[in-house]
């Protein structure tokens, strides 16, 4: 049986990389998030009707759940105040932080777009939070949360030490993103070292070890 | 053999591997051997030739292989103690290709294991500096002792985080324009360093 060469299973595909961050970020802008606008949408019911779904009614001062792209271009034109969404309050970021110090084994559950979704707020919303204080406060809490993750991720990572399945739940976009490459071509190539050892101990037991013909 | 258009496999081949002529080769031996006196081949004459040319023979029965000096007793001892420090690169850059491939003919079933063992140590090297994003001497250092299959899995890890970071840092990545400078025209005023990129003097 002819062996496959490494490079076909390890073949990083550097230029065109399956998934880039700038693309993860388009798929994070359609979580939902809390908006108050300030103005009627002169549409029946005031509803919005888009190709995805419907939103609204949008009213002055009534509070409704839209797409976060829809929420930014919304606030960039000065019509609404976006809310902060509730997983990103500093207790509750606190409180994620300390779980995930106390259990090293595993990953507390975390939305699955909370690295982009705090870049975008942070750099486009910033009146969301409170006080220049508290915009910094948040951001050093979410990046003391990314820190204690990645540290996590790794010591998972190194640990692995043949074609096993490896269980890491709870691990969001953008850091599965960071290590789909690497780990997928270094399972690949586990996996075919393997196989090589498993194919030769085969022809042995079954007896053809004279070389066959091309 | 194998994938027949990966040009890596193709390089990888291209090892030298000693191997023992059963039968003689008219013309040939200028070819393989440079130094020889005779243009032919005798039976039973141990030449280094091109992995690619060894396993043919060898499945036709008329050569026998013998792995490259790396696999032998005397470097797997040296790896199965420190298997982080060897330079691959410089001695084997396909290192487990060849191994790979010198597996099927061999009566050693030792050498697959071996090449997952050696794997494993050096992987977690890789892990933990291809996915941390400080650069620098560490690794460069540990680049230059990666063999080739190696490099590409840890170009993968580190790429994905280089762009992470540059993404979150919300810079753009550098596109490779052809930034060729237009020869200057007396008459126009150039409107700045924007006019003057990719524009093209035909």
């Amino acid at each position: 049986m002819p062996t496959a060469s490494l490079f076909e299973y390890v073949a990083a595909k550097l230029e065109d990389p399956p998934l880039t961050p700038e693309e993860l970020e388009f798929f994070a802008e359609h979580e939902k998030i809390e908006v108050i606008p300030n103005f009627t949408l002169n549409l029946p019911n005031g509803m919005l009707t888009c190709i995805e779904g419907t939103y609204g009614p949008f009213r002055p001062n009534i509070p409704i759940k839209v797409p976060l792209y829809l929420a930014l271009s919304l606030y960039r034109r000065g019509k609404c105040r976006i809310q902060l969404p509730p997983w990103m309050a500093k207790e509750e970021l606190r409180g994620t932080l300390e779980e995930e110090r106390t259990h090293p084994q595993y990953f507390q559950p975390v939305p699955q777009y909370y690295v982009e979704i705090s870049k975008l707020l942070f750099t486009e919303a910033r009146a969301v939070f409170g006080s220049n204080s508290e915009l910094c406060e948040t951001q050093d809490l979410i990046e003391e949360l990314k820190k204690v993750r990645n540290s996590k991720i790794l010591d998972g990572l190194r640990k692995v030490s043949g074609p096993i399945t490896v269980k890491l739940n709870h691990l969001s976009a953008s850091e599965s993103n960071k290590i789909r490459l690497l780990f997928e071509s270094s399972l690949n190539m586990w996996h075919q070292l393997s196989k090589n050892d498993k194919e030769w101990q085969e022809n042995q037991l079954a007896g053809n070890d004279t070389p066959a013909t091309l | 053999m194998t994938d027949y258009w990966s040009l890596d496999a193709a390089l990888a081949e291209e090892t030298i591997v000693p191997a023992r002529y059963k039968f003689g080769a008219y013309g040939v031996a200028r070819v393989l051997e440079p130094g020889s006196t005779s243009s032919d081949l005798e039976a039973g004459a141990k030449v280094d030739t091109p992995l690619w040319l060894a396993t043919a023979l060898t499945r036709r029965g008329m050569a026998s292989l013998t792995p490259p000096e790396i696999y032998l007793e005397r470097y797997r001892r040296k790896l199965d103690a420190g298997a982080e420090c060897l330079n691959l690169k410089g001695r084997a850059p396909y290192f487990y290709d060849v191994g790979n491939k010198c597996n099927e003919f061999m009566q050693d079933s030792t050498l697959s294991a071996f090449l997952s063992r050696t794997y494993a140590s050096r992987y977690r090297e890789l892990v933990s500096k291809g996915l941390s994003t400080i650069s620098g001497e560490d690794m460069l250092e540990l680049q230059s002792k990666l063999s080739l299959e190696e490099l590409a899995v840890f170009e993968g890890g580190r790429e994905a985080v280089a762009r992470a970071e540059m993404w979150a840092r919300g810079a753009r990545p550098r596109s490779t324009v052809n930034a060729m400078p237009s020869r200057k025209r007396p008459i126009h005023a150039r409107d700045g360093p924007e006019g003057r990129e990719g524009k093209d003097v035909s």
